[in-house]
């Protein structure tokens, strides 16, 4: 079985336009967190998210759509230059699809079509040939579930397939996490004491995925290699995470990939600064590496970018990427206090330059949809596994 | 070469429609209805368990839907491996400009934080697996029109990949004051729930390609007949229809046949 790699990648957020701005912002540690720009301020407890300043169409439709294009076309075009005519399935993971635009409309009074609520026109805009477009509203996992299909499509027999995600603030969903806020909160604090709850952002990303033989046969680079997608569900809690349920999602993924957690590097955690994922997520990974001497370095790329919903895992996917390739892993800035469970992990208010082989990236979403990705280096002449 | 998830074949293990109001009949004979609001007392007492207060109705249906499967969900070992694949397109938009509407009109501080949950577009799915404890891969698909029969191949390629042995499809739609402000109107509305098991199970009918391109396969038109406009849950109807009728199923450029085991 020929390896699995990807040849693409695209992102937008809060702190760059393109997926190398992104990741010069995540190394800088750059923060996007400002005063609410798409939504109004007056209506809301909480003032601050990490939004794109890129309006949208009209009063501000079709901005997840446009993040999306956006990023699969940065993509499609690193990747090659045939690729946009290609027809292969795209996942795309979203938390709240075109829900801005439905709740847009229904404040103007305006009529929209069942598709505005889906990517498959925006995918469309960028790839025409596109016939098997799948929307997957998979909560604040999605992007890397759609990486998982995307993989066993790839492994089915698809010459390629993309997986993608996108999101943008709903006001529902600002609204109903700032209601359940006790505190007014400022910043992400990934994995901090006294982190004070999660403040959402919005933005897009685009994986290219296809085999090493279809890679290499048509001059594609890998840029690395995707071993696993562990998932799981917890079936406990609509909105709670779940000690048991992640800790199956890290097990299926190392059992996928054949590695122990003393395999892993980098790890990049879902870290949402709210009180109950980090606090279940670091005791998860300290049972985990437990035995594990020389722990992983973490980054928690929400720090930068705030909580970008189904959009987040696949952007945590680009980061890990850069590290396999450069060593360098963002810092976590916010983060003063760390909870005593990441203690001898790398967590570090400054970039770091590690040599990472194989990274993690974590992603658990409302619902208790559990996803893990597992990457490696792209050594051209290792023997395929 | 376009993927194509429809090469391999399935059996049907079991299959349920539920719509509040139509109950007890058969789906070829069902006619258009005006929607009945389901309340969540009512699941709740069918199902005997609490915690469903805040649940949207497309939740309530879609349990009412599983629920109907009954013993063919199987034993506890096998719900650790089976997955939940839901199809809607309507499921949370009341929730979400219900919520929009306060905001705008008043202020965060008008809504219910019980609302939270129903914000997630996935909430239907998630609610299913911790009713019925199917701890297979969980996804929400909101694909539009052809949502339903795109989730009958995410199923089969679940199944394929090895990440579940068996999958419960399940299709809804809800049809009330929000969905019918904010988009088109239709002539008449599916209001409703309809659940497939799907698998590999010997004594079950078996779903298979066949090539001849049968001339009266259910169809979209076919279905809307009976079951009105869909949306999402247009495919699963579309194959329990053809099922119940023994007709042959079209289903994106193939037609299937559901032959007896």
């Amino acid at each position: 079985m020929s390896r699995i790699v990807i040849t693409g990648v695209g992102a937008c957020t809060c702190v760059g336009d393109t997926a190398p701005e992104c990741l010069d912002a995540f190394i800088a540690g750059r923060q996007g967190n400002a005063t609410l720009q798409h939504l109004r301020p007056s209506q809301y407890g909480s003032t601050i998210a990490y939004e794109r300043a890129e309006k949208g169409e009209g009063d501000g439709r079709r901005r997840s759509s446009a993040f999306l294009s956006r990023a699969l076309r940065e993509a499609v075009t690193m990747a090659g230059p045939d690729v946009h005519t290609m027809s292969v399935p795209v996942y795309v993971g979203t938390g709240l699809r075109e829900l801005r635009t439905a709740e847009l409309a229904a404040l103007a009074g305006d009529r929209i079509a069942v598709g505005d609520l889906d990517f498959t026109a925006a995918v469309r805009d960028v790839m025409p040939a596109a016939e098997q477009v799948l929307t997957i509203s998979n909560a604040c996992a999605a992007s890397n579930y759609a990486l998982a299909l995307a993989m066993d499509a790839v492994r089915m027999g698809a010459p390629m397939a993309i997986a993608a995600g996108c999101d943008t603030l709903t006001s529902s969903m600002f609204g109903l996490l700032d209601r359940v806020n006790p505190e007014s909160v400022e910043a992400v604090q990934v994995f901090d004491k006294y982190r004070k709850g999660v403040l959402m952002g919005d933005g897009g990303v685009a994986l290219i995925v296809e085999t090493e033989d279809s890679a290499r046969a048509a001059g594609r680079t890998p840029l690395a290699q995707v071993m696993a997608v562990g998932l799981s569900t917890d079936a406990v809690h609509e909105t709670a995470p779940d000690a048991a349920g992640i800790s199956r999602a890290l097990h299926d993924a190392y059992t996928r990939a054949g590695i122990g957690p003393d395999a892993v590097d980098a790890i990049y955690v879902h870290g949402t600064g709210t009180g109950l994922n980090d606090s279940t997520e670091s005791a998860v990974l300290a049972q985990a590496f437990a035995d594990v001497a020389d722990k992983p370095a973490i980054s928690g790329i929400k720090a930068m970018t705030g909580h970008t919903s189904g959009a987040s895992g696949a952007i945590g996917v680009i980061a890990a990427i850069h590290a396999l390739r450069t060593g360098a892993i963002p810092p976590t800035p916010g983060t003063t206090n760390p909870v005593d469970e990441a203690a001898g992990f790398g967590l570090s208010g400054a970039a770091q330059q590690v040599e990472t082989r194989i990274a993690q990236v974590n992603a658990f979403g409302f619902g208790g949809v559990n996803s893990v990705v597992l990457l490696s280096r792209y050594e051209e002449n290792r023997d395929a596994a | 070469m376009p993927l194509d998830m429809r090469q391999t074949e399935y059996t049907l293990i079991a299959g349920s429609v539920y719509r509040p109001g139509q109950l007890d009949v058969s789906l070829r004979d069902q006619r258009p209805a005006a929607p009945v609001e389901l309340t969540y007392k009512t699941v709740a007492k069918a199902l005997d368990r609490k915690g469903l207060r805040y649940k949207d109705e497309a939740t309530l249906m879609s349990l009412m839907a599983v629920a109907g499967l009954g013993d063919a969900l199987g034993t506890p070992e096998q719900r650790e491996r089976t997955a939940v694949i839901v199809s809607s397109n309507f499921n949370n938009i009341d929730t979400v400009v219900q919520v929009a509407r306060q905001i705008e009109a008043e202020h965060v501080h008008a809504t219910s934080a019980m609302a939270l949950p129903n914000a997630s577009s996935n909430a239907v799915a998630a609610t299913i697996a911790i009713v019925f404890q199917l701890r297979g891969t969980n996804l929400m698909l909101c694909n539009g029109d052809r949502s339903g029969e795109d989730a009958i191949g995410l199923a089969q390629q679940l199944l394929a990949a090895g990440r579940a042995d068996r999958v419960v499809v399940v299709g809804v739609e809800v049809d009330n004051a929000d969905i019918r402000t904010l988009f088109p109107d239709v002539a008449y509305r599916f209001h409703g729930a309809a659940a497939v098991l799907l698998g590999d199970q010997a004594d079950a009918p078996r779903v298979r390609p066949v090539m001849d391109a049968a001339f009266s396969a259910t169809d979209r038109a076919a279905t809307e007949r009976v079951c009105g406009e869909a949306s999402g849950a247009e495919g699963i109807l579309r194959l329990l229809l053809a099922a119940e009728c023994d007709s042959p199923v079209l289903m994106g450029a193939h037609t299937w046949c559901v032959v007896a085991p």
